[in-house]
C-alpha cells in the first residue's frame, strides 16, 4: 500500500450512540450509510454472551437479551470513562438489569456478562469493531480510520474512554468530534451568506445543544453545552416506573426485583413511548410478567407528556444558556436542526419549535444526521478540503486556588486547539509544595467542580509568600483533551499532567478535604485577574502586602454584598481609596481593618481605567472598624 | 544553528532546535529566568530577548518576549532562508543545510543567485574507466519509465519510487534503494569487473530529497550547478563508484535521475543529530556536462508551480510564518487596518482559518510544521477575539 493509496482510503463516521449506532463514510464523493440486511441503519449497541461463550452484537444481542437479560449489556456509553462511585453508575446499577462490579485494578466500572467481566471500553469496542467490518464488508474497501462522535458534554475522561474503545476495536481515531456540532456538518456548506443554525440534539442518553455560523465552507461554534443524563433512555425510565407503580398496585408485587420482568418492561415502555407518538393512547399487556401476574395498562399521550415534561424543560434551560453564551437572541438563529430519534416525539417537537419560534430544518434525518457528519469530517480531513470545523471546549476547566476556589484557566466555549498559560504564586511564607487540582465545571467553589487530576510540586524554594511564580500551562488538542504543564521558575522543577485516568477515588469529598496549606494563589502580575466567588476579608491583606513589597502599581476593584470600593496603588503605596461614601485614609482603615499605616493619599489624582485585580467579598463588611 | 547567551556572567553557546517565531529549545544549560539569546547566521546575528520557561538535563525550552516586528521579520526571515539579516542573495551557505559537509565542500566557493550560470567552469566530472558506457541502459533504469535517455524531468512521480522522503527540517533525506542489506556493497569493495560495476550501478541510486523549495534552489546554486552535491548515505560507498541521484522536487514530487560518480566518501559513519542512525557523507559529481546539465536543472527547478488547490505543505507553513510575522497587533495579524469593522475582522479570519488550519493538512505536516499552525491559528483566534467580531 503506498501513501498515495492511504491518503484515498475512506474514513468511517460513527455515531457511537447509547441505544443505537450509526456508520457513514464519503465515498466516491457521497455519503454512504453503513445498512444491515434489513435495510436498517440504527445497529443497536449492545451485546449478548450467548450459549457456548459466543458473542452476539447488534440486533441479534437485544433480541436475545430478553432470553437473557443477565448476559446482555446496553447503555454502556453512560459508564464510559467512569469512577465506580460515580453517582451515575450507582444509578445504572439499580437501572439496568446486568451487573456492575468495581474493577478490581483502578476503581474504574466492570460490567460482568454471565460470569466474566467486560469494561465498558471493551464493550464498545466490540460495537466498534463489528461496526467497522459490517461496513467494510458491504463496501469492499479496507478502512482502519474513524472519526467517532461523543457528546459534547463528555469530559476528558469519558473522551479518553471512547478513544480506548476504538483502540480495543483496531481502529485509529482521527478526531473525536462533538454530536451536535456532527450533525451541523451535515448541513451543505459554501454559502457565501452568514447562516446562524441551532442543534437541538435529544438522544438515547444525552442532551446536547450547539449553535454554530456558517459561512462559505467555515463552520465555526459559537457555544456547546449539553447534559450526559438526558435522554429517551431517561423517558422510558421513567414510563418503566409509571407501569411498575400499576403494576405494583394490581398485584403487590415489586418489579425491580425481577431482572427478566424488568428487561421486558423497558422493551414495552420503549415501544409504547414511540406508540405514543403518533396515537394518543396505547395499551401495555405483558403476560406472566412475574409467575401467574401479567401486566395490563393503559398509557396515554398526556400521562407520558406530563411524565417527561420536566426533562423537556432542563433541556430548554441549556439552550437558553447556550443561546446566551453565544451572545444571540433566538431571533438572529436562521435555521434549526432536529437531531436524535427522541425529537420525534411531538411533545419534543412543539417544546423546541415554541421555544425557538422557529420550524426545523426539512430534510434531516434525526437518526443518521450526527454519523453523516462524521462522515464529512473524516473526508475533510483525508483530503484537505471541504467543511472546516472550528469547535470548542464544552467545559471550563481550571485549577483550585487557595480558600477553595475554582480559577478558570481555559473558559467554556473557547476555541480548540488551545493553549493557556497563568502565573500562580504561593500564599504561605516557606511554602514548598504546591499541589495543583485540576478541577472541570463552572461553580467557583472548587470542591464543587469535577476532579480530573493533580499535579505536585514538591521542591518549591519555599519563599516568603507571594514571590513563587509557579507558571501552569493548559493545552487542549482538536479531541478535545487535555495535557497539563507546571513549572516553578525558580527551581525550575516542572511536572506535565496527561488527563487519561482522570476518575476520581474521593468522588467530590476528595476536593472538599483539601489541605489549603499546599494550593496556589493567583499571581498579582496577571493582568486583570478576576476571582469571584466567597472570599475573605483576610486574603485581601495578603494581596495588599504583595503589591506593597513588590512595588506594584496598579487599581483593585472590591466588590461585595455591601458595594463596591476600589484601592488605587502607585510604587506600592495607597493612594487613593473609596469605600462606598467614605473616602482615603478612612476608607483604607475600613478595608484593610487597622488603624493608621504608611500610606500616601493624592485625593486629587483621581483613578483611571477599569480595575487590574477584581476581588469579590462575602465578609469584607465585618472587617470595617468603628467610624 | 548555534546560539549564544548570557548568563551569571559568562557566555554559553548551545545548538538551538525547533526554532519558531514563539520560541526555541536549546542544548545547553541555563537556570529558569530571563536572557537573551543571540542566534548567528553567517555574519549577522539576531538577540532575542525573552524567558527559559523549563528548564531540562539536555538544555533548555526558551520562549521570546513580545519581539518588535524588525526583529520578528528577521527571526521569521532566519526561520525561511537560515540567515537573518540579509536576503538569500548575498547569504554565507546555507545554515542547517548540511551541504558542505565535515570535509568535503563544494568546488567553487561563495556562489550566489546572481551567479545561476557562472562565468567560470567548476571543475569537470572525473572521467573514470569504462565511461563511455552509457549509465542510461543499466537494467535498473528499464524500471524506471518515467526515466527518459535524456534525463528530462519525469512529468509525474515515478510509481516504482522507494517511499518519498519526509524530510526534518533543514535536513535531506537519504533513503537508498537498496531493500536487503545482503545486497549492499561490501564497504571494501571496488569495482572488479564490468559486470560488477553494473550491479553496484542497480544497487546506489540515491534518491535525494528536499524541505522546501527554497533549500533546493540552494542546493543548485551552491553545489549541483557546479557539478556535484553532498549527501548522507546509510552505508558506504566505494569512491569512483557509478551512481544514481534521483532528486525530488518538494512542491511537485517529480524526479530527475542523473548520473554521478562517488568523489569522496567518510571513511567511518557519523550517527545523524536528530535521528542517531548511522550515516555516511558521500560527495557526489555528476557525469553529464555542466553545459547539459545546467538547463536541465533550471527547467526542473522553476517549471513547476505549486498547484493551486492542493498547495504543498512547505509553502502553506512559510505563509503561515509570513502572516505571524505580519505584525503583534490584532489587526496586522489579520491583515486589516485599525480600527476594522466587525464584518471585515470576520472575513479575514475565516479567510485566514480556512487556508491555514492545522486540519485543513491533517496527516501532511511534521510535529514542527503542526506547531507552526496550531500557534497562527491560537494568534488568529485571539485576534479575533480581541477585535470582538
Amino acid at each position: 500500500m503506498s501513501p498515495q493509496d492511504t491518503n484515498q482510503r475512506p474514513v468511517l463516521g460513527i455515531d457511537l450512540g447509547t441505544t443505537n449506532s450509526v456508520v457513514a463514510s464519503v465515498i466516491g464523493g457521497r455519503v454512504q450509510l453503513l445498512q444491515d440486511a434489513h435495510g436498517q441503519v440504527l445497529f443497536p449497541s449492545a451485546v449478548t454472551l450467548g450459549e457456548g461463550d459466543r458473542l452476539w452484537i447488534g440486533r441479534e444481542a437485544l433480541a436475545l437479551g430478553a432470553a437473557m437479560p443477565g448476559r446482555t449489556v446496553y447503555a454502556v456509553k453512560r459508564l464510559i470513562g467512569r469512577w465506580y462511585r460515580d453517582d451515575v453508575v450507582q444509578r445504572a446499577r439499580q437501572f439496568y438489569p446486568y451487573r456492575i462490579q468495581e474493577n478490581p485494578s483502578g476503581g474504574g466500572v466492570h460490567i460482568l456478562l454471565g460470569e466474566r467481566p467486560y469494561t465498558p471500553e471493551q464493550v464498545s469496542g466490540l460495537v466498534l469493531r463489528e461496526l467497522r467490518d459490517s461496513f467494510v464488508r458491504q463496501v469492499g474497501v479496507a478502512i482502519e480510520d474513524a472519526v467517532v462522535t461523543v457528546p459534547a458534554y463528555f469530559n476528558h475522561s469519558q473522551r479518553e474512554g471512547t478513544q480506548r474503545a476504538a483502540a480495543e476495536a483496531g481502529l485509529k481515531v482521527l478526531r473525536l468530534l462533538n454530536e451536535p456540532t456532527a450533525a451541523a456538518l451535515s448541513l451543505p456548506g459554501g454559502s457565501p451568506t452568514e447562516q446562524i443554525v441551532a442543534v437541538y440534539d435529544f438522544g438515547g442518553g444525552t442532551f446536547d445543544i450547539s449553535v454554530i455560523r456558517i459561512a462559505g465552507k467555515v463552520y465555526e461554534v459559537l457555544a456547546t453545552d449539553g447534559d450526559t443524563f438526558l435522554g429517551g433512555d431517561d423517558i422510558d425510565g421513567l414510563l418503566c416506573d409509571e407501569l411498575a407503580r400499576c403494576f405494583e398496585a394490581d398485584t403487590g408485587v415489586k418489579l425491580r426485583h425481577f431482572p427478566l420482568a424488568w428487561y421486558r418492561l423497558r422493551d414495552a415502555a420503549e415501544k409504547a413511548k414511540k406508540e405514543l407518538s403518533h396515537n394518543p393512547s396505547c395499551s401495555v399487556f405483558l403476560s406472566r410478567l412475574v409467575e401467574e401476574h401479567a401486566l395490563a395498562a393503559e398509557l396515554t399521550q398526556a400521562r407520558l407528556e406530563a411524565l417527561a415534561q420536566p426533562l423537556i424543560d432542563r433541556s430548554l434551560a441549556i439552550c437558553d444558556r447556550t443561546l446566551k453564551a453565544a451572545g444571540l437572541t433566538r431571533e438572529r438563529l436562521h435555521k434549526l436542526l432536529l437531531v436524535g430519534g427522541q425529537t420525534r416525539m411531538p411533545l419534543i417537537r412543539r417544546a423546541v419549535i415554541g421555544f425557538f419560534d422557529r420550524e426545523p430544518e426539512p430534510g434531516v434525518d434525526p437518526d443518521t444526521a450526527v454519523a453523516e457528519g462524521a462522515a464529512r469530517e473524516g473526508a475533510m480531513l483525508r483530503q484537505g478540503s471541504g467543511a472546516l470545523l472550528l469547535d470548542v471546549t464544552p467545559i471550563t476547566l481550571g485549577i483550585n486556588i487557595a480558600g477553595n476556589r475554582m480559577y478558570s484557566i481555559i473558559g467554556r466555549n473557547t476555541k480548540v486547539p488551545t493553549s493557556q498559560t497563568h502565573v500562580f504564586t504561593t500564599h504561605r511564607d516557606q511554602q514548598t509544595r504546591a499541589r495543583i487540582i485540576i478541577l472541570q465545571g463552572d461553580n467557583p467553589v472548587a470542591s464543587e467542580n469535577t476532579r480530573l487530576g493533580e499535579v505536585l510540586l514538591a521542591n518549591l524554594r519555599g519563599y516568603e509568600r507571594f514571590n513563587a511564580r509557579i507558571q501552569v500551562r493548559f493545552d487542549i488538542d482538536a479531541n478535545g483533551i487535555l495535557k497539563v504543564f507546571a513549572v516553578d521558575q525558580d527551581s525550575g522543577e516542572s511536572q506535565a499532567l496527561t488527563i487519561r485516568d482522570s476518575f476520581n477515588p474521593e468522588g467530590r469529598e476528595g476536593a472538599e478535604g483539601l489541605e489549603d496549606d499546599d494550593t496556589l494563589a493567583p499571581s498579582p502580575d496577571q493582568a486583570r485577574v478576576t476571582i469571584s466567588g466567597p472570599f475573605r476579608s483576610t486574603e485581601l491583606v495578603d494581596v495588599l502586602y504583595f503589591l506593597h513589597t513588590n512595588h506594584k502599581t496598579g487599581r483593585i476593584g472590591l466588590r461585595g454584598a455591601w458595594g463596591g470600593g476600589d484601592l488605587w496603588l502607585l510604587d506600592g503605596h495607597i493612594t487613593h481609596a473609596r469605600l462606598g461614601d467614605q473616602t482615603g485614609l478612612e476608607a483604607a482603615r475600613a478595608l484593610l481593618g487597622t488603624p493608621g499605616g504608611d500610606y500616601a493619599f493624592h485625593e486629587d489624582e483621581a483613578p483611571q481605567g477599569p480595575p487590574q485585580i477584581e476581588l469579590l467579598f462575602e465578609d469584607l463588611v465585618q472587617v470595617r472598624p468603628e467610624t | 544553528m548555534k546560539a549564544t547567551y548570557r548568563l551569571a556572567g559568562s557566555d554559553r553557546a548551545g545548538e538551538v532546535r525547533n526554532l519558531d517565531t514563539c520560541g526555541a529549545f536549546v542544548m545547553g544549560p541555563a537556570e529558569p529566568g530571563r536572557l537573551v539569546l543571540v542566534l548567528a547566521g553567517g555574519d549577522q546575528a539576531l538577540a532575542l530577548p525573552g524567558e527559559v520557561v523549563d528548564v531540562r538535563p539536555e538544555g533548555f525550552a526558551f520562549v521570546f518576549a513580545a519581539l518588535p516586528p524588525e526583529t520578528l521579520e528577521r527571526l521569521d526571515l532566519l526561520l525561511r532562508t537560515g540567515s537573518p539579516g540579509a536576503p538569500p542573495a548575498s547569504a554565507p551557505p546555507p545554515m542547517g543545510l548540511r551541504v558542505a559537509g565535515e570535509d568535503w565542500s563544494p568546488p567553487v566557493s561563495e556562489p550566489t543567485l546572481h551567479q545561476w550560470i557562472p562565468e567560470k567552469g567548476p571543475v569537470p566530472p572525473t572521467r573514470g574507466e569504462g565511461e563511455s558506457r552509457g549509465w542510461l541502459s543499466l537494467p535498473t533504469l528499464a524500471q524506471d519509465p518515467e526515466s527518459t535517455p535524456s534525463a528530462v524531468p519525469a512529468a509525474a512521480p515515478a510509481p516504482a519510487a522507494p517511499a518519498p522522503v519526509a524530510a526534518a527540517p533543514a535536513r535531506m533525506a537519504l533513503p537508498v534503494r537498496a531493500a536487503a542489506p545482503a545486497r549492499a556493497p561490501s564497504p571494501a569493495a571496488e569495482p572488479q569487473g564490468d559486470e560488477r560495476r553494473q550491479l553496484e550501478r542497480h544497487e546506489q541510486s540515491i534518491p535525494v530529497a528536499f524541505d522546501n523549495l527554497t533549500s533546493l534552489i540552494k542546493e543548485f546554486t551552491h553545489n549541483i550547478s557546479f557539478g556535484g552535491m553532498f549527501v548522507y548515505t546509510d552505508r558506504q560507498l566505494a569512491k569512483l563508484a557509478s551512481t544514481v541521484v534521483t532528486l525530488i522536487h518538494p512542491v511537485t514530487g517529480e524526479r530527475l535521475s542523473l548520473e554521478a560518480r562517488v568523489a569522496h566518501c567518510g571513511k567511518a559513519p557519523s550517527p545523524d543529530p536528530i535521528t542517531g542512525t548511522q550515516r555516511f557523507g558521500v560527495g557526489l559529481e555528476f557525469t553529464l556536462p555542466l553545459e547539459r546539465l545546467k538547463p536541465l536543472l533550471s527547467k526542473f527547478i522553476s517549471a513547476h508551480q505549486p498547484d493551486e488547490a492542493q498547495p504543498a505543505v512547505s509553502d502553506v507553513v512559510g505563509a503561515a510564518r509570513a502572516v505571524l510575522a505580519r505584525g503583534q497587533t490584532a489587526a496586522k495579524l489579520l491583515g486589516l487596518p485599525e480600527q476594522p469593522q466587525a464584518a471585515q475582522v470576520r472575513a479575514a479570519y475565516f479567510a485566514l482559518v480556512d487556508r491555514f488550519h492545522p486540519d485543513r493538512h491533517y496527516g501532511k505536516l511534521s510535529a514542527a510544521e503542526r506547531q507552526v499552525l496550531e500557534e497562527l491559528f491560537r494568534r488568529l483566534t485571539k485576534a479575533y477575539q480581541e477585535l470582538g467580531a
